[in-house]
């Protein structure tokens, strides 16, 4: 039997080498890949969150993590494509335009891959209507969008209103977070929710999909 | 009887008895233009600007052509991209003056890539001539009744610059020798930089690193106390060395608390720019007014940009008379200033300075 549980806590320790060889075990045994990942890498992230959340771990730890967790799912991608059952929320995420400050944004997507999303990262300095077609032509149920710097944060208002004009808004979940962004902007341009970290992103895309 | 400037600076930054408060701004290209157009100063406000000036001396620049484009054969380069005096690679974004780095070391795997990376040459600190003509430069920006300024490069920043902040983050777990290579080099320029201000006498020195996000550091109070606190201990004592009562100013934006102890203990004696959206500044001083000056305070991520002309006037008024009170802090913006800061509210900041701004 495949110890998941191994995978979870080399996920913990930031042990991708590890990570990487019992996921490949767990499938040549014929564990199922969305049993490795929900049981195996989320457990793990899901972990390494909650150490976050109670300053057990800061950003070292976290990105370590993730990077393992990433190790394993490269492993996992191609047959939980091919899976029915792989039907997770799909997520497009990016740094607003005009803004080039990424290394947040990079984290709270791989936070939200790690918890099982299928995430699409558009990169920095993405424009509203790179949003739109994610959601008119690439399914994305949740835009997330970052800005670290106020200048920007209007172009998080431009986007929820290309996504109104171009008639979808009510396909997707909108979520906003970046260091001065707050709970009351995101009520203010009409979002769906804020998040205040990497770990707390990835409770409140749950809390929305519950 | 009436102080000098100078003199006032340093009765401002000791907390003993300054006459007038200092304030100090800066303005993205685009808000510059504007502020230049349109601002008002009143001629009793320019007694209130930092009285600093830098020092530098002349010396020959040693040749330096290394070729930096190789770290970026494996990537296509987008439109717009450059590369920086260090190699790092830029992307000029959509609006504004905002820059994507691209970051040269990003494929480094061990010490030894670091070793062999081109840095840029550094001035001839070894070089007894070199070393009192800054001294003299200091010596002639004091007699103008000014403070001599330097700098030193920052050590996790600029660390971050040339590696990528996830990749030296994630080498503080899994590669240790490769972020103690690269730290260990721009500890040894700052160390460089902080003697020769030591030697040439300077009264101000300015150095730091962002380590703080809005609510919490980047890296554990535990982890900033191994890989950043000692070689900037070092870097200070270079400089204290020669010149034990020199001011230095530590830069982290964000969210520092848990550190100000250690900050005073390797010799920082004010603290920039105490963003009032992260840190309480009223708090910090009544924690550490006694032993930390502080220059900021005020939020350019609420009351620049989104307060009104009444918010900045009332927020100056506060944390001069809170913070400021006895002296002890330089007030200013706690960032240089983005596009959409209304002039008005620039006007206003500077108008309350000089309304307030006197302690006799």
């Amino acid at each position: 039997m495949a110890d998941l549980s191994a995978i979870s806590e080399n996920v913990v320790n930031g042990n991708a080498e590890a990570v990487e060889e019992l996921v490949k075990k767990s499938l040549d045994e014929g564990t199922d890949a969305l049993t490795i990942l929900n049981d195996g890498l989320v457990k793990g992230m899901d972990v390494i969150g909650e150490k976050f959340k109670n300053y057990e771990v800061y950003l070292p730890g976290l990105i370590v993590a993730a990077r393992a967790m990433k190790s394993g799912l490269a492993l996992l991608k191609s047959k939980l494509a091919s899976s029915s059952e792989s039907s997770s929320v799909r997520v497009a995420i990016g740094t607003v335009q005009g803004d080039t400050h990424d290394i947040g944004k990079n984290i709270v997507a791989a936070m939200l891959e790690g918890a099982g999303f299928q995430v699409n990262d558009l990169g920095y300095d993405v424009a509203p209507e790179a949003f739109v077609s994610e959601i008119k032509d690439g399914g994305a149920q949740v835009v997330a969008m970052s800005a670290l710097v106020t200048t920007n944060m209007l172009s998080m208002k431009d986007t929820v209103e290309a996504i109104e004009e171009a008639g979808v808004r009510d396909q997707v979940k909108i979520v906003i977070g970046g260091a001065p962004v707050t709970q009351e902007y995101a009520e203010r341009i009409g979002a769906d929710g804020y998040a205040d970290d990497a770990v707390s992103a990835v409770g409140l895309v749950r809390e929305l999909f519950k | 009887m009436a102080m000098t400037r100078r003199e006032n600076c340093l009765a401002l930054l000791n907390r003993n008895n300054p006459e007038w408060i200092l304030y100090s701004i800066s303005y993205t290209p685009d808000l510059g233009k504007r502020v230049q157009e349109q601002l008002k100063v009143a001629d009793s406000l320019s007694q209130h600007g930092f009285p600093g000036g830098g020092i530098s001396a002349p010396y020959q620049q040693k040749e330096f052509k290394p070729d930096f484009a190789k770290y970026f054969a494996d990537m296509k380069t987008p439109e717009g991209f450059y590369i920086d005096g260090w190699g790092i690679g830029h992307v000029p974004s959509s609006k504004y003056h905002f820059d994507k780095y691209i970051f040269p070391m990003r494929n480094f795997k061990s010490p030894k890539d670091v070793e062999e990376y081109p840095f840029p040459p550094e001035p001839p600190y070894e070089d007894e001539a070199y070393l009192q003509a800054l001294k003299k430069s200091a010596d002639e920006t004091k007699a103008k009744d000014l403070l001599a300024m330097s700098h030193t490069t920052s050590i996790f920043e600029t660390s971050w610059y040339l590696r990528g902040m996830d990749n030296l983050l994630a080498d503080f777990v899994l590669n240790e020798d490769l972020a103690n290579a690269l730290l260990d080099v721009l500890t040894n320029r700052a160390i460089k930089q902080a003697r020769a201000a030591g030697i040439a006498g300077v009264d101000f020195l300015g150095t730091g690193d962002d380590v703080g996000m809005q609510q919490r550091m980047i890296m554990s109070p535990d982890e900033w106390r191994k890989w950043i606190k000692p070689r900037f201990a070092k870097v200070l004592a270079a400089a204290k060395e020669h010149k034990p009562d020199m001011h230095v100013k530590y830069h982290s934006d964000g969210f520092v608390e848990p550190i100000i102890p250690d900050l005073l203990e390797i010799g920082v004696t004010i603290l920039n720019p105490v963003q009032p959206e992260c840190m309480d500044p009223v708090k910090l001083k009544k924690q550490y007014g006694d032993r930390l000056s502080f220059d900021g305070t005020i939020g350019i991520q609420t009351t620049m940009p989104f307060g009104t002309t009444d918010d900045v006037k009332r927020e100056v008024k506060r944390m001069i008379e809170t913070v400021g009170k006895g002296g002890g802090l330089v007030i200013a913006p706690t960032h240089v200033l983005e596009p959409e800061v209304p002039v008005e509210n620039i006007q206003a900041f500077l108008e309350a300075v000089d309304e307030y701004g006197h302690y006799v």
